[in-house]
């Protein structure tokens, strides 16, 4: 374990839709510089709970219960506070609040993660626009993106290609590079094995974890690949259903 | 599982020295057209109620070779005989009427429906035009096949009113319904939530006829292990391994990795264009004498067909 | 919600409507009756007359014959151009595509109503109907026709679609004729057709109110013969100088609507499901 402060404590987390619980008292800690896995059935809610994680809830009437503190970057905020039972609006605010976290303290990679690129932007000026949510923006910007795009194991012209001319795999690469761009406390990757074949899988899997490391970020991944689980995570939660608890290394 | 191959019948499918090679057109008209070696020399077999598992990255020729098979694709050279008679070289006008006992379910169930019709309409249209019932018997197979398949609540919905697994279930019907010999399907859990993938492969294969064969074509190697009889590996448009999972691993350095990837080193370079694709990354090419790797590609041992083979100058058949 | 079978029903009703005064249409108009002084439809029913005297139902029926065929006619003509649209769109053929997409940005870039105006004034004096304008219309509108349903078909999933239904056994005339136009363009086809007939036959009531309004020979049809534009413009003069012919501006109107009704109900009755 990392004697630094956790980056999310999630305690508690309870999220309801009408006719039913999708998250039933789910907690967690995420630490920087490890693997967390986030496993568990279809439907247990763990693209869900991933989300809440970065304050997007988007169900009604949604969060009831829970606590959520980000320790790395203010240990005695509780950005729940005041959105439990507070329906929609409540957690458009929540949103609207915690903008300034989404691509900069976390980035989320969502499953297709070629979607997750602005088609009508070149790979080298979505990265500028990431870097520059930066704490401290580097001065040689350039420099900068061709760094990146070297860790991904993109070639320097990828940056004047619009992700259309990509490649799958090379788009895949590029969507990591931006995610990985703003220096972030954690990277939250949404099933990024997803339909890929058992080598390429494995491929994707260890570049997202080295760039991880490399760059000091924390990864939450999303898996149901136990064998990926197995090898790769420090940590697991597992959704059961509908209950979490933090396991052990996996 | 619990249907055994009909090893003593004659095959209901036979596949000799399997050649596709496409032309690839260059960028520019003037450019050269660069020649693809899909694949290059397959031959199986495939008894009646076996299951077999056709296992590869992409771009291994599975996909083609399925393709071939189901006469969706001519080959540039061998032959395909399905129960018996010859499959390739006919016109199309010949295999249509017998289409409905070669059936493939496409990996995209959505593009596959029409989105028109709901989901009973699409089984007894099958039915009425090409299983010759008549409309009133042609409902209630159809109603029967659906509701097996655990689609009774859904009979009059839409394609784009189904999840993803309910519009594989509507292909699945459509072609069972027909009680086909052969059925082909191209990655039939692809997108599909972990639960819904085990659940597909039984109404699949749960439900085919006897003394049917099915080819599976799939990455997914659990998958393979669990609901087939044997699996034919490829690389490089040629089959490496021929096992049957339930009584042997694979033995060859490239399934191995295909069946585990995390049980080797990761594999980082190009396949190689002379000798054994899978020498540049193959831990075993060292132990083999001399540069047999490098100039000669190994050829599928023993000749058996129905034993244990490999393509591996490093194992010993 | 406009449910399919009503809509069905009474468009048919409307349609067969129109289809009946046309063919009741008299070849010539009655005598003038000059000595009225009323002219609404208690005095002469069932929709009154015009300042001469003469039934306003001849009208009616003369316009309707005035415009049928010619406008069936040019939506049949859209609709071919629809299903020809969406079937090389869906067979993916690339040649014939690229001659679509080139007769559409030549043809759709021109202003419809110039052309037909432009063709309308150019003609010779004994060709003039309503029939080449209505072809030349349908011709106009067919690039748009052609795009929506090239727009459809490539929704169905083109080539995986058909290789699907190919390698399930389906003959290609299964695949493309039913699967592809009556089912999935039919929507398109029937829309498109029904709103071109109807441009037709406003395309026609506005030229005539010009030629009437100007007191010039009508570019649609022979001076013996009246049209709906006849009616209008007897109407307008109810609205612009209080003149007794409110029942004319109630007839015309309700004729344009009746139109327009039958176009939404057709198209409401062959909508996607």
């Amino acid at each position: 374990m990392s004697d630094q402060a956790p980056l999310v404590v999630m305690d508690g987390l309870t999220i309801k839709a009408p006719s039913r619980t999708l998250v039933d008292g789910v907690s967690f800690e995420i630490h920087g510089g490890r693997v967390t896995a986030l496993v568990g059935p279809s439907g247990a809610g763990k693209s869900l709970t991933a989300r809440a994680a970065m304050c997007v809830l988007d169900v009604d009437p949604g969060l009831v219960a829970g606590s959520l503190r980000f320790p790395a970057l203010d240990p005695k905020v509780d950005w729940y506070e005041g959105v439990r039972g507070g329906g929609m609006s409540a957690q458009r605010r929540l949103l609207a609040r915690t903008r300034h976290l989404r691509g900069a303290y976390f980035t989320y990679s969502p499953q297709a993660a070629s979607s997750a690129l602005n088609p009508g932007r070149t790979v080298g000026r979505q990265l500028a626009m990431a870097i520059s949510r930066r704490q401290t923006v580097p001065n040689d910007v350039a420099a900068e993106i061709r760094r990146i795009l070297g860790q991904v194991g993109l070639q320097p012209w990828a940056s004047g290609a619009l992700p259309g001319e990509l490649s799958g795999g090379m788009a895949q690469r590029a969507a990591l590079a931006v995610a990985v761009a703003p220096k972030p406390r954690l990277v939250i990757a949404d099933e990024p094995e997803t339909g890929l074949d058992p080598v390429l899988r494995r491929a994707v899997v260890e570049l997202l974890v080295r760039v991880c490391k490399e760059e000091g970020a924390g990864l939450l991944l999303i898996s149901h690949h136990k064998d990926t689980v197995r090898r790769i995570a420090d940590d697991v939660i597992q959704l059961k259903g509908q209950h979490g608890e933090t396991g052990g290394t996996a | 599982m619990n249907r055994e191959p009909d090893i003593d019948s004659p095959p209901v499918v036979v596949v000799k020295g399997l050649v596709k090679t496409f032309v690839q057109a260059g960028a520019f008209p003037w450019s050269e057209s660069r020649e693809v070696h899909a694949v290059r020399g397959v031959d199986f077999r495939i008894a009646p109620g076996e299951v077999v598992a056709l296992v590869g990255q992409s771009g291994s020729g599975k996909t083609t070779v399925s393709r071939i098979v189901l006469g969706l694709e001519e080959p540039t050279e061998g032959e395909i005989w399905l129960d018996g008679q010859r499959w390739d070289g006919v016109s199309e006008n010949e295999r249509r009427p017998k289409r409905v006992n070669y059936q493939y379910v496409p990996q995209d169930a959505m593009g596959a429906l029409d989105p028109q019709q709901t989901a009973l309409e699409h089984v007894v249209e099958t039915l009425t035009v090409l299983g010759g019932r008549s409309p009133e018997d042609a409902l209630l197979e159809a109603v029967a096949m659906l509701e097996n398949l655990g689609l009774g609540q859904r009979l009059h919905a839409l394609p784009r009113a189904m999840s993803g697994g309910e519009q594989r279930r509507v292909t699945l019907a459509r072609v069972l319904a027909l009680r086909p010999r052969l059925v082909v399907a191209d990655e039939p859990t692809s997108g599909l939530d972990p639960d819904r993938r085990e659940s597909v492969l039984e109404d699949l294969i749960g439900n085919l006829p006897d003394g049917a064969g099915c080819i599976l074509v799939t990455h997914d190697m659990s998958e393979a292990r669990a609901w087939c009889h044997r699996i034919f590996a490829m690389l490089a448009g040629r089959i490496i391994e021929v096992v049957d999972l339930r009584a042997e691993e694979p033995v060859h350095p490239y399934a191995s990795i295909l069946f585990d990837p995390w049980s080797g080193p990761l594999p980082t370079q190009p396949l190689a264009t002379t000798g054994c694709p899978f020498r540049p990354d193959c831990p075993k090419a060292s132990e083999v004498d001399g540069d047999r790797c490098s100039v000669e590609e190994p050829g599928l041992l023993p000749a058996d067909p129905r034993t244990h083979r490999v393509a591996c100058h490093a194992v010993d058949r | 919600m406009i449910r399919r079978w009503p809509a069905m029903a009474v468009s048919g009703v409307l349609f067969a409507a129109l289809i009946i005064l046309a063919v009741l249409a008299p070849e010539f108009l009655s005598e003038p009756n000059l000595g009225l002084t009323e002219f609404g439809p208690g005095t002469v029913p069932p929709f009154g007359a015009d300042d001469r005297g003469r039934p306003l139902w001849e009208f009616a029926a003369q316009g309707a014959r005035v415009v049928a065929l010619p406008s069936v006619l040019a939506g049949l003509l859209v609709g071919v151009f629809a299903a020809i649209g969406g079937l090389v769109r869906s067979m993916e053929l690339r040649w014939a595509d690229s001659l679509v997409q080139a007769f559409g940005e030549v043809v759709g870039a021109l202003p419809r109503m110039v052309v037909v105006l432009i063709v309308a004034l150019l003609m010779p004096r004994d060709w003039r109907g309503l029939f080449p304008l209505a072809v030349v219309w349908a011709l106009l509108a067919a690039p748009g026709a052609m795009d929506e349903a090239a727009a459809v078909a490539e929704r169905l999933g083109g080539a995986r679609f058909v290789e699907a239904l190919r390698a399930h056994g389906y003959s290609m005339w299964r695949i493309f004729v039913v699967h592809v136009v009556a089912y999935n363009l039919r929507p398109v086809i029937v829309r498109q057709a029904a709103e071109v007939t109807m441009q037709v036959v406003f395309l026609e009531i506005s030229l005539s109110y010009l030629a009437t309004a100007n007191d010039d020979p009508s570019f649609t049809h022979a001076d013996s013969v009246r049209s709906w534009a006849d009616i209008l413009h007897l109407g307008y003069r109810a609205l612009a100088f209080e003149a007794p012919y409110m029942h004319a501006l109630l007839l015309g109107l309700g004729l344009v609507a009746l139109v327009a009704g039958t176009t939404i109900g057709i198209s409401r009755a062959a909508r996607a499901r």
